[in-house]
Order: structure tokens, then sequence, then C-alpha cells
């Protein structure tokens, strides 16, 4: 335990943390090396393009669905970046991503995850951090500027994100897809509302979530925003800058293309499968 | 300056925070925040901050809130180089992922377990989702002595202060063997006192509350 009793000694500390630093072993996900990148999960599930990733000439594979907000975040970035991705679509409805194939590759069970190379990563926020990181290039001042407290800034929306807003999502979608709900109760149009509020203040002084630009964090909040509309439209009387900021993202090329179409194929499914649901009770 | 730290000793995020300032060796001007009196709704909180929950830093002027932004905020700024969350692209991304893995699973399973059972009794299913997600925990320790590698990083503080929370309410976080090894491995980080203090006051305010609904 390297840091015990030594945390008030600053210097030995730094070259403690200076030797730990040059003897830090590459860290890998367990599942990397016992899967092949071209992997199929069933026949179901084909490679939708087979491109070459021109950043870096390593091929980058996303599991992705269209209608899937965070997946729709990293291709929103990817774009952005100029990168091309091979798909795989894992078909959610017939639970080919909890088959312990898939398991294998992100035994959360969720998509997006990104494969590049022999390096696996589920979670779209850590995935943006990452692609961002590596293949940023002179965008990565721009969506994730060095400065530390727009950094912060960004980092707070995107754990709003993953903690409380994409949640809002999840509280209608998955008992609908399970067959257990036939609409959004008041309660969970009360929550969206909530989140909706929150993305209000974020906007309180400024044209982006994190600030003057479009950061990280209006992508992944944007896309899903643009999801939570296909169950409870931003209303513009309420949350005025709200939905002039998705007036603006929806400006961005990308965004219309992955976000908005993506919140509106969402809002689509959803619905059948309420229809499904009241018609089986 | 010493910066500002609005916290609830109860609060399972704050505990990462005070263990990772401690690990900085960090000076934090504690300012208790009672809940139960609202005042983190108190109009000067919600100017600090909207979201209104603890925990909250302001250092130099500057307000910052979620616990897991706070944590890395405080190593860029203050540990730069720091192993806590390392620089190498693919290193960092398993530390942002067990992060993100935390507050959208791990911690949230565990509060859609516990919150509803301030008013109805509690939900098994529920119960299961979690030791699911302490299942993922295993998965991520395999051929690793930390969350996110061999060295200690923000995961395993993250991490940390849920599965503590975990213990102080009953739920078993131990039935596995490396989440078992592991957790004697992180009690020795600096702060970690200070975490179980708080799990104590945590694990009472739920069981008053709780029995509060069946009496
Ligand atoms: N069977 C899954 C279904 C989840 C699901 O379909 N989620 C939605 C929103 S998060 C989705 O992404 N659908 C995309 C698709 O299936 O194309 C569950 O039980 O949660
Ligand atoms: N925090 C995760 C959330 C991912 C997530 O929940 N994705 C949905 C699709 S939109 C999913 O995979 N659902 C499948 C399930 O929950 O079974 C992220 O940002 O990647
Ligand atoms: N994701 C947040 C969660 C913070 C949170 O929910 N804190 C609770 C106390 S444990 C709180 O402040 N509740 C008061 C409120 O939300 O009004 C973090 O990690 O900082």
């Amino acid at each position: 335990m390297y840091f015990g009793g030594l945390a008030r000694r600053r210097s030995r500390l730094n070259t403690l943390l200076f030797l730990i630093h040059t003897q830090s072993v590459a860290v890998r996900p367990p599942w990397v090396g016992r899967v092949s990148c071209s992997v199929h999960l069933n026949n179901n599930m084909r490679i939708t393009k087979t491109l070459w990733n021109k950043a870096s000439a390593a091929r980058l594979l996303l599991y992705k669905r269209d209608a899937s907000p965070p997946s729709n975040a990293v291709r929103v970035l990817g774009a952005m970046l100029g990168l091309q991705f091979d798909f795989e679509e894992p078909d959610l409805l017939q639970m080919e991503h909890r088959t312990p194939e898939y398991r294998k590759i992100n035994p959360m069970a969720t998509i997006p995850v990104l494969k590049d190379g022999d390096f696996t990563l589920a979670e779209s926020h850590a995935i943006n951090l990452y692609l961002l990181s590596k293949y940023g290039g002179e965008q990565k001042e721009v969506l994730y500027p060095s400065d530390l407290k727009t950094r912060a800034v960004i980092d707070q929306c995107l754990f709003f994100d993953a903690g409380m807003l994409f949640r809002r999502l999840l509280e209608v979608s998955q008992p609908a897809f399970i067959g257990k709900i036939d609409s959004a109760s008041s309660t969970h149009i009360r929550n969206i509302e909530e989140g909706y509020g929150i993305v209000e203040t974020y906007l309180e002084s400024s044209p982006y979530v994190a600030g003057d630009r479009l950061t990280l964090a209006d992508i992944s909040l944007g896309c899903t925003v643009a999801g939570l509309e296909g169950i409870h439209p931003v209303d513009a009387d309420k949350f005025p800058k709200c939905k002039a900021w998705l007036a603006r993202l929806a400006a961005e090329p990308y965004f219309k293309e992955f976000a908005v179409a993506g919140g509106v194929l969402f809002g689509k499914l959803l619905r059948h499968v309420w229809r499904r649901n009241k018609k089986a009770d | 300056m010493p910066i500002d730290f609005y916290y609830a000793p109860y609060s399972p995020p704050c505990w990462s925070v005070l263990m990772v300032a401690e690990a900085l060796d960090l000076e934090l001007n504690l300012k208790i925040v009672k809940t139960s009196d609202g005042e983190h709704l108190t109009p000067e909180y919600l100017k600090m901050n909207p979201q209104h929950t603890v925990p909250t830093i302001v250092d130099n002027g500057f307000a910052l809130w979620e616990s897991r932004a706070i944590i890395t905020y405080l190593v860029n700024k203050y540990g730069k180089g720091s192993p806590l969350y390392p620089e190498d692209p693919q290193a960092r991304a398993l530390v942002d992922q067990r992060l993100y893995f935390d507050i959208s699973t791990l911690y949230q399973r565990y509060m859609d377990y516990l919150i509803p059972q301030m008013l109805e009794p509690a939900d098994e299913a529920k119960l299961k989702k979690v030791e699911e997600a302490l299942g993922f925990v295993e998965t991520f320790l395999e051929g690793r002595q930390y969350i996110a590698g061999d060295n200690l990083t923000l995961a395993d503080y993250s991490i940390a202060a849920s599965v503590i929370s975990f213990n102080s309410v009953g739920i078993d976080a131990f039935k596995t063997p490396r989440i078992k090894a592991w957790f004697e491995r992180v009690k020795t980080v600096p702060g970690f006192s200070k975490s179980e203090e708080g799990a104590k006051l945590f694990g009472n305010v739920v069981k008053e509350m709780i029995n509060k609904k069946s009496s």
C-alpha cells in the first residue's frame, strides 16, 4: 500500500509516485485477446460497413443501435473526428446483448462498446474520452479543453448525464421493453422535466452546457435529450434555453444525422412497444 | 487557500472526496450541510449548485459538484502525474469506465434497491441486480490487484465508497473472493476510517427510516 503513512510527506510521495508511474504495467480488460475482432454474435449480426480507420489505420469496431442515445453520442464524436467504424448491431429486443458471447465482450451487457485493436471499452462517456484523447488531434483542445475548470464542468455534465439524465430515459424504456408499461407515467414525465430543468440551469449564462463552445458535454447531453424528446418533448415555454440549445445542436451536421434521427427512431420504437404491451393486457 | 468542502458525513458520494483529498494531502475547509434542515435548498446553496447535491467543492471561487468530477479535478489540479488518474489513454479509459460504471450501475442499482424501502418492503429482485453489479466488479478484478489495474486509482476510491456503504446497510458485498481480497487492500488507504465513521451514520439513518415505515 504505497500511500499508507506517506500522505503528508509531499516530496517523498512525489518520488514514489514517479517510481510507480514508470513501473506501471499495461492494463487490459480480461476478455481482451480471447475474442477476435471480427466476432459474430450470430447470423443476424452483420458488419454494415467495412472501412479502415483513417486516423490510426487500426480497425475501430463499434457495437451500437441506431435508436440508442449513448451509441449516437459515440457516432457524433466519431464523425466529428473523421473516424470510421465497423459496426455490430446486437438486437436488444431479441436479447442478443445478454448472451454469454456478448457478456465476454461487455459483462454489463450494454451498448455501445468500442473495440480498438485488442482494447475493448464499454460505456459511451468513457469511449468518447478515450477516442478524443487518442484520435482527437486539434479537436482535443476544442471539445475537451485542457483548462482544468472547463474540463471539470464537462466531466460534471457527463456524470450528470450518466447518473441522472439518461437514467430518466431508462426508467421509461426498460419496463416498456420487458412488457411492463404501455405509456409514460406522470412520475416519469415529472422526472424527465426535472432533468430538463437542470440542463436549463447549465445553459443559464452560456450557449452550450459547459461554456461558449460546443464540447463533449453537449454531445452526450444532446443525444440523451434528443432521446428523451422521443418520450416527452422539451416545452419551449418551460425550458426556452434548452429548446434553443437543441436547435443550435441540430444545426450541426452530425447531430441531425445521428442524435436527432436516433431520438425520432427511439420514440417510434418505444411507441411500437407500448402498443404491443397494450394489446397484451 | 483551502478548498471549501460542502458535505454531509453520512453521504456516500462524499467519502471518496474525503479519501482522495487525504491521499493528495489537501486541506479541506469542512462545511457540513444539514440536508435534513434543507440547507442544500437555500437560495445561496442553489446559486452555488443548482443541482443541490452534496458533495460540492468551491476552489478559489470555482464551484464543482458530482463526486467523481470532483476527484478527477483534484488529481488533475493538485496531483498531476499521479498514478491515481493515469494519463495513458487506455489506462485512463479503464479508470473512467469504472467511474461511469459506479455512478450508472453499481451505486444506481443500490439506490434503486434501498430508496423504495423507505415506503415498501425490500424487493429481492432489486437486490439481485445489486449482486449482479458486484459480480461485474469481481470480473474487473480478474487478474488485477485493483479495480482498473495493478495500481490504486480513483476507480478504487469511488467503488470503495459504494461498497463501504453497502456493508453499512447489511448487503454482503464479500460473497466473492476477489472483492473480499481487494477490500482488505483498500482498507489501508488514507482517509478510509473517515468513510467508515460516515458509514455508521449512514447505516443508522437508513435503519431509522426503514423502521419508521414499519411502525
Ligand atoms: N431488452 C432491452 C431493451 C433495451 C432497449 O431496447 N433500449 C433502447 C433504449 S436504451 C434501445 O437502445 N433500443 C435500440 C434498439 O433496440 O435499436 C431491455 O430489457 O432493456
Ligand atoms: N451508461 C451507459 C448506458 C448504456 C445503456 O444503457 N445502453 C442501453 C441501450 S440505449 C442498453 O444497452 N440497454 C440494454 C440493457 O439495459 O439491457 C453508456 O453511456 O454507455
Ligand atoms: N452523483 C452525485 C450524487 C450526489 C447525491 O445525490 N447526494 C445526495 C446525498 S447522498 C444529496 O445531495 N441529496 C440531496 C438532494 O439531491 O437534494 C455525486 O456523486 O456527487
